[in-house]
């Protein structure tokens, strides 16, 4: 291909210039593939130091390899043994195994007690140092270490912000079908240190503040569907307005100052705006149909939300202040809860059609829709949300899962909800350990 | 997003030496992460891809390839 390409370059050059003018070539279509690194267990200097670099060095791995834009290599497959952060490695020993980036790092307790660790990320073609930083943090915040070293490699490389020092909000359920327990839960981005943040009432739809440590959500504890704001750090909770009638769907804008939501009245809904400062709401749309599912661009000037004013639930987009409402969704099928990517290029929704739902996204202009490979196909995503710094989705899907044969007469199939995070433009899919969760975010 | 290279290849189509940023590509790559990213990537594809297999006795021709334009935003479609 390479050579009937240059072939006709060549034969046309031919006529018009001397034999000894350069060759000019554009190239235009590529193959993604992710890049090989080489990671190695980060050295100790001290024996007690050996399992935090080794730990470390697996969470860095695990962090690129799931971004799909890496790929780890085993560490068995390495010839050197790297001698500490300070040595130059011998990089013909890395390109023999195909490693085109290699992680040099050093893990070191301090005399304070706190752990510090040190890393060099290497360019093993031109054998150069691409990057060298150093973090120093409580020994118990190893994994927040990992995950920054992971975000510095990752940026360096794509030139994108990385998002692996992020959490995600969720509602894990747990226990029996007839006695479910809903709880508010955080966790690594990664799916690990999940921590409770409520017990027993009836929680849904929890979303950060992308500035603040308050996640707004929707509960059922006052008897209606509400919106509440949830304070991490002080544990309160706060509902937001006092409307008599239901709210849902909250979502904050970029700048973390506004709320928007949906307004049940008298079966109509309808998207309003609160500002949190002064507490006080702006209506937006005024349509009787359903009007729901509202998120800001990361501009905080639009609003994407679902409508069904055209007869069937399709994408719309506003200005945040209501203006200019126009549907950008008309490919088939029932199309909604969209998201705005932070990046502000994409917009991610559900498509339901012919029996199925899928996971797609499209420009906001409603043109270039397309859907990623979602694995199984009689999946609902219930709630996608974007990851703050990058096009990535957690979208939490029910599964539809065949129970086991049991002794039991009831067969009905059960329902496992789970965390999985999307990208949607390789459609590589991850999913989180543990049962039943639903509706999560990202934090920034 | 363009970047572009100075390459020049051996007769048996290997890679001379370290290929180049050329024009604005360099400066470009320095102001911008994301274009140092392009740069840094199309700089591993050429490296990897070598050596290349063209006409031997058109080496003349082929020797310095000036400039090597390398345009991503075709390659992911948008």
């Amino acid at each position: 291909m390479k050579k009937l390409v240059l072939g006709l370059i060549v034969v046309a050059a031919f006529g018009v210039s001397s034999a000894l003018a350069a060759l000019r070539v554009d190239v235009t279509q590529g193959n993604i593939q992710p890049l090989p690194i080489a990671i190695p267990d980060f050295n100790a200097a001290n024996p007690a130091d050996t399992s935090a670099g080794a730990n470390i060095a697996s969470v860095v791995r695990a962090d690129l390899q799931r971004s799909g834009l890496f790929r780890s290599l085993d560490p068995k497959s390495f010839v050197e043994q790297l001698k500490g952060v300070n040595a130059t490695p011998t990089f013909a020993n890395w390109r023999v195994i195909n490693a085109q980036a290699l992680v040099s790092g050093q893990a070191t307790t301090q005399p304070d007690g706190r752990l510090r660790v040190d890393f060099r990320l290497w360019d093993v073609f031109e054998g150069s140092q691409m990057l060298g930083q150093q973090f120093t943090a409580t020994p118990d915040n190893w994994r927040r270490i990992a995950h920054l070293i992971s975000d510095a490699i990752y940026q360096r490389i794509t030139g994108e912000k990385g998002y692996f020092d992020t959490r995600i909000v969720f509602i894990s359920e747990s226990g029996p079908a007839t006695k479910r327990n809903k709880r508010l839960t955080v966790m690594d981005e990664d799916g690990a240190n999940p921590k409770f943040l409520s017990n027993g009432y009836l929680v849904l739809t929890p979303r950060f503040n992308p500035t603040a440590q308050m996640i707004a959500y929707m509960s059922y504890i006052s008897g209606k569907p509400r919106v509440y704001l949830f304070d991490m750090e002080s544990g309160r909770q706060e509902m937001l307005g006092q409307f008599t009638n239901m709210t849902f769907s909250p979502r904050f804008s970029p700048d973390g100052n506004r709320v928007v939501m949906t307004l049940e009245q008298g079966g109509n809904s309808d998207i309003y705006v609160m500002d949190l400062r002064s507490r006080s709401m702006t209506r937006l749309t005024s349509d009787p149909s359903i009007d729901t599912s509202p998120s800001f661009s990361p501009d905080g000037s639009q609003i994407v939300f679902e409508s069904d004013r055209g007869g069937s639930q399709q994408v719309y987009v506003m200005g945040a202040d209501g203006s200019n409402p126009h549907r950008i969704s008309f490919g088939p099928g029932k199309n909604g809860t969209p998201v705005w990517s932070p990046r502000g290029d994409l917009i991610a929704f559900t498509k339901q059609s012919a029996g199925t739902f899928r996971i797609g996204v499209m420009k906001p202009d409603g043109s270039g829709e397309h859907m990623p490979h979602l694995g199984a196909q009689r999946t609902r995503p219930d709630v996608l949300t974007h990851a703050a710094r990058r096009t990535r989705l957690a979208n939490l899907v029910d599964r539809y899962h065949r129970t086991q044969r049991t002794a039991r007469p009831d067969t009905r199939r059960r329902v496992r909800p789970g965390v999985v995070s999307l990208d949607p433009v390789e459609g590589r899919t991850l999913e989180f350990p543990g049962n039943f969760a639903k509706n999560g975010s990202f934090r920034p | 997003m363009v970047v572009a290279f100075i390459l020049f290849l051996k007769p048996d189509g290997a890679v001379a030496r370290l290929p180049q940023l050329t024009g604005d590509s360099l400066a470009r790559a320095r102001s911008n992460p994301n274009t140092k990213a392009a740069a840094d990537a199309a700089l591993r594809a050429i490296l990897t891809c070598a050596p290349y297999k063209l006409p031997a006795d058109r080496y003349s021709e082929w020797q310095e390839i000036n400039p090597l334009r390398f345009d991503a935003s075709q390659v992911l479609g948008r």
